[in-house]
């Protein structure tokens, strides 16, 4: 069997898994059943076997045994083994004891390390990931540019710059001041959605609290609808894979031969 | 007893689902076999992607991490595709690495592959691995690579191998990539590709280096904040942010060899349709609700 007939079956046996795992769609069913197994098995095998080739024998194994990778381009020379990496595999194992009733405590000392490690991280986390956007968010809501100058020094009244200009850092036109605004008047609101520790008795807070809800609810509008377009784009993906790359240009063109 | 013959807002509410997904696939399939082009603007942020990985300089090499498998080639898929050809185009150094899913790196060398054959077809030189491109494979945590790259890049890759020219596995940093990176500053730009939420990983821990993403529809909006607040150079969502890059290179006149439309082009119109067809079953099924309700009232 050449390469071109290989490509073939291998894309005849895609497209059978394609229609097989959409099968469910019809109903449960035991070509589907064997399909998602077919496709758990090959995923696990493959997670497994990676594990050990591209992480466990490069950062563990052959630190321990002594052949450090650097070793290939020594000469053949071999470097020492770190004799203490041997004790990370008891240390792993210890997890599994979650499994015990009687020694479950063991997997608590692991999963204590792990956690630790893990919280000592959070406040630095934390911040790198909120902490531009708290900054951000102080937007000034007050316009300072009315006008715009071209390159020949030409003024021209604008509500906001061409989308070519080059603006003057502290920049605030109308229009970005007005859309500052929205975003301002948005993130108090939500906010104030989560005021639960009080009893919220004065009608502005209540009726920003109130706002903050359906602000909220847009949101997730917005979030469901890009799900929603890309679970269909990975449809057409599939579509596009059983009438284009198969049918039209592998299929057609064998019978045409 | 004959059951009461159910009504006409009873009917529009619960249309039967084979029907439905038989509509869906025949409206996705028929329009992918006509070239229809849809106008398009592209989004700031994409303008922004596209700008920045134009400007990187063949001196420096770029860090990638690719985080997408065949599960999210809908939209992965294009946009690596288009980040290669850009960056096989201006003759850019990258090494590529994956913390989300084990089969990612090769999925990555497929694509590579691919683009690589459309730059043969076309008569341009292929890039070739180990000396315009390295891949450092698998690592199984994404927190503690993400911070190792920012402490130390040189001891989180130096027990990496990839194949050098004679087919040989070889630490990766006596590969031309990388000889000159010390740390993760030594890289113009770091690259997210991702099917999953490890941009937020990155997001947190990475850090004296410009980085951008590429992420999938569902991630957008959650990853669009940091991209508001600078926190991101440059972001590529979904299907959307794909056919902005291709309509972004069919327009530069630097790409005017490279294949720039592909598959966002061929996608878009396409989702569309379904998209149009999921606002009608939403209006049918209202109407059906409104019917019932007055009938009852």
């Amino acid at each position: 069997m050449n390469w071109e007939h290989y490509l073939d079956w291998r894309l005849t046996c895609s497209v059978i898994a394609t229609v097989g795992l959409y099968s469910v769609l019809y109903k449960e069913n035991k070509f589907y059943r064997f399909f998602e197994h077919l496709f758990l098995g090959l995923a696990a095998g493959w997670t497994m076997v990676t594990l050990w080739t591209e992480t466990l024998y490069d950062l563990w194994w052959s630190k321990m045994m002594g052949s450090h990778p650097d070793a290939v381009t020594h000469q053949g020379s071999t470097l020492p083994g770190y004799w203490a990496y041997m004790f990370l595999l008891p240390m792993g194992l210890m997890g599994y004891f979650v499994y015990s009733k009687k020694h479950n405590w063991i997997s608590r000392i692991p999963i204590g390390m792990i956690l630790g490690f893990w919280s000592g991280q959070q406040v630095q986390v934390w911040w790198n990931r909120y902490g531009p956007q708290i900054s951000d968010s102080m937007k000034p809501v007050f316009p300072n540019t009315f006008s715009y100058a071209d390159a020949a020094g030409s003024h021209f009244s604008l509500l906001t710059p061409p989308a070519t200009a080059t603006v003057q850092p502290g920049a605030v036109f109308t229009a970005t001041a007005i859309s500052n605004l929205i975003f301002v008047l948005t993130f108090i609101c939500a906010l104030s959605y989560f005021l639960f520790s009080f009893d919220v008795k004065n009608k502005i807070i209540a009726t920003m609290s109130t706002s903050g809800r359906w602000l909220l609810m847009v949101g997730f509008g917005a979030i469901f609808g890009s799900t929603v377009m890309m679970r269909f784009t990975l449809l057409i993906d599939r579509m596009y894979f059983i009438w284009i790359e198969w049918l039209q240009d592998r299929m057609l063109p064998l019978l045409h031969r | 007893m004959s059951q009461a013959p159910r009504s006409l807002g009873d009917k529009l509410q619960s249309l039967p689902k084979p029907a439905l997904y038989i509509v869906l696939i025949i409206l996705t399939s028929i329009p992918l076999f006509a070239k229809v082009s849809i106008p398009n603007r592209p989004a700031k942020a994409s303008i922004d992607f596209y700008n920045l990985v134009k400007n990187l300089s063949a001196d420096k090499p770029i860090l990638i991490q690719t985080d997408w498998t065949t599960s999210t080639r809908g939209e992965s898929a294009g946009e690596f595709k288009s980040l290669m050809r850009m960056l096989m185009h201006k003759h850019v150094k990258f090494c590529i690495y994956s913390a989300g899913d084990p089969q990612a790196p090769q999925v990555a060398r497929d694509y590579i592959d691919i683009v690589n054959q459309e730059r043969k077809d076309h008569g341009d030189t292929p890039y070739v691995g180990w000396s315009d491109y390295v891949v450092a494979g698998y690592f199984p945590s994404a927190e503690a690579i993400s911070n190792s790259i920012t402490n130390n890049f040189r001891t989180a890759f130096q027990d990496k191998k990839d194949k050098n020219l004679q087919g040989t596995p070889t630490p990766i940093f006596e590969s031309p990539v990388l000889s000159n990176v010390n740390k993760v500053s030594d890289f113009s730009a770091m690259l997210i590709v991702t099917g999953s939420n490890t941009s937020n990983v990155a997001i947190e821990r990475i850090k004296h280096v410009p980085l951008a993403m590429m992420v999938t529809g569902v991630m957008g909006p959650e990853t669009q904040v940091y991209y508001d607040s600078g926190q991101l150079k440059g972001l590529v969502t979904g299907l959307k942010g794909l056919y902005d890059m291709e309509t972004q290179m069919v327009k530069d006149p630097d790409f005017s060899k490279e294949k720039s439309l592909d598959q966002g082009a061929a996608y878009y119109p396409t989702l569309h349709i379904a998209l149009v067809l999921m606002i009608l079953a939403v209006i049918i099924g209202n109407v059906g609700m409104f019917i019932s309700k007055r009938r009852a009232a």
